[in-house]
């Protein structure tokens, strides 16, 4: 419970500025390539986690120098990448036998299995994602809002970027386990989208998204618990319906 | 006389730059001192805004020389330490600024005078929060702090942008073509205020303008580019009215 709460609260501020600099959907990329690096440790007889985090981090960082470098569109560089991750998986999937076992937890996850050592990294991680965040709070807002004045007030656009993205892939990692590969980004992207619908100023659009991850991973659990559901889905659900809710609460407002 | 008695803001020597292997400007030089007032003008894709970014640490440059307040800068275009601070900059109209963003007036000047990391320092805290009260108070846009900047006007919004531009006092002021999408009076207004920063601050202002009849009366200097310089010279009618052509 408590892993959940603190990873989604470490998603749902990542989460807010992936989405104001239109790189939403890198979760979904870089579970997939994590699906890769998964199937390469299971292949190598590595412990998946530890071959995850090299072949995440560089992936990401290299979508950045992709999408920097070249005339191309940041999702298509996602694209690209994330595709070589699943084939990668797939590809060693077939050649090695024995594995579908582990690719099943590791698609939908499930916080309730997950061993203490994985519950202990993925706070420190979360904390650290958000401690980084923090320090850092000045020039990433101001990267995300105006890149070249933040720029010209000496900003190192450059390295920030970098660790931004390594942030981000972290995030995934330790969001796999929880969620599952297929609904990282649901955790990055809903509690964040739904603050942008009705916050008044940039921290308040924090809070909203904490709040609303928290409540999504402690109604979810609770729910999930109770009628059975699978535990990852459930919280995506309620946050969906958070999302909805606010949504329709703001349209409702602006009518009368 | 006083000519000679006043600090160097800004050298460019022989600058070139090319952009995507364009070579957009060449053999630009130009000199700015304390108080100066100059106008930037030249047609569209002259090279104004590039040149401006180019002083600004944005672009990297091929060959030449810049100094800011005496001080050579990096060719990638790095500051020396504490220049940064020392230059405001209004780019040109809310091209580059994210629309999306949730952002308050309030947030968004506060950039202008924050940078790096969190600062454990509470006194230094509380002195740019002064400074931010101070420049809301000087612009006359203390009630729009708590606004989201995306639901501004555009004037309002280019005022929040000057905020942004001027809360960190700076000695040198870069605007490009800022008064583009204002109408007569909020120009007016917005010229006062900067006529003022240089009258009364000494604020070095490089000021790029597609209609030059509006900062006629204001400017010292004035710089007509294309690709390369075309006409440099001093407006100061005290000054014998001098013009170099430089090809």
């Amino acid at each position: 419970m408590i892993v959940g709460v603190v990873v989604a609260l470490s998603s749902s501020q990542i989460g807010l500025f992936l989405i104001l600099r239109r790189m939403s959907l890198i979760g979904d990329g870089l579970s997939h390539i994590s699906l890769g690096g998964l199937a390469l440790g299971v292949f190598l007889g590595i412990y998946p986690l530890y071959l995850v985090f090299p072949v995440v981090i560089v992936s990401s960082l290299a979508i950045l120098s992709l999408n920097k470098n070249s005339r191309m569109y940041f999702d298509a560089s996602l694209g690209i990448v994330s595709v070589a991750g699943i084939s990668v998986a797939l590809v060693l999937n077939s050649v090695a036998s024995g594995f579908t076992i582990d690719l099943f937890s590791f698609l939908f996850g499930n916080i309730l299995l997950i061993s203490d050592a994985e519950v202990g990294l993925a706070i420190v991680l979360a904390n650290f994602i958000l401690a980084i965040v923090f320090y850092f709070y000045w020039d990433f807002f101001s990267l995300t809002f105006d890149e070249n004045f933040a720029r010209s007030r000496g900003v190192r656009a450059d390295l920030l970027n970098y660790l931004f993205m390594v942030l981000v892939s972290l995030n995934v990692i330790i969001s796999i386990r929880i969620v599952g590969v297929l609904l990282v980004s649901a955790l990055i992207i809903i509690p964040a989208v739904t603050s942008l619908q009705v916050a008044k100023s940039f921290r308040n659009a924090q809070w909203i998204s904490g709040l609303i991850a928290f409540l999504s991973v402690v109604f979810g659990l609770f729910l999930s618990f109770f009628l059975n559901f699978p535990a990852g889905a459930t919280i995506v659900l309620f946050s969906i319906f958070v999302f909805l809710l606010v949504f329709a609460f703001k349209k409702a407002s602006f009518n009368f | 006389m006083s000519l000679n008695f006043s600090k160097s803001v800004l050298e460019v020597s022989r600058l070139k730059v090319r952009v995507a292997k364009k070579e957009v400007l060449s053999e630009v030089s130009f000199s700015l001192k304390e108080g100066d007032f100059m106008a930037l003008v030249g047609p569209n894709g002259a090279g104004k805004s590039t040149l401006v970014k180019t002083i600004l640490g944005l672009i990297p440059f091929e060959a030449g020389e810049i100094k800011l307040f005496g001080e050579r800068e990096g060719r990638i275009g790095h500051f020396g330490v504490g220049h940064f601070n020392k230059i405001g900059y209004l780019p040109q109209k809310n091209l580059y600024a994210n629309h999306l963003m949730p952002a308050s007036a309030e947030e968004i000047v506060f950039t202008g005078i924050r940078q790096g990391a969190f600062d454990f320092r509470a006194k230094r805290r509380k002195q740019q929060r002064d400074k931010l009260d101070r420049v809301f108070e000087d612009l006359a846009i203390s009630h729009l702090k708590k606004e989201i900047f995306n639901q501004l006007s555009g004037g309002e919004q280019q005022k929040i942008l000057l905020a942004r531009a001027l809360v960190d006092e700076p000695r040198l002021l870069i605007l490009d073509e800022p008064t583009v999408s204002l109408d007569e009076d909020k120009k007016n207004a917005f010229l006062r205020v900067i006529k003022n920063l240089n009258e009364k601050e000494r604020v070095t202002l490089l000021f790029i303008t597609h209609s030059l009849s509006e900062i006629r009366g204001c400017i010292n200097k004035l710089l007509h580019l294309n690709k390369e310089i075309v006409a440099h010279r001093e407006m100061n009618p005290a000054r014998e009215l001098s013009l170099e052509l430089t090809s």
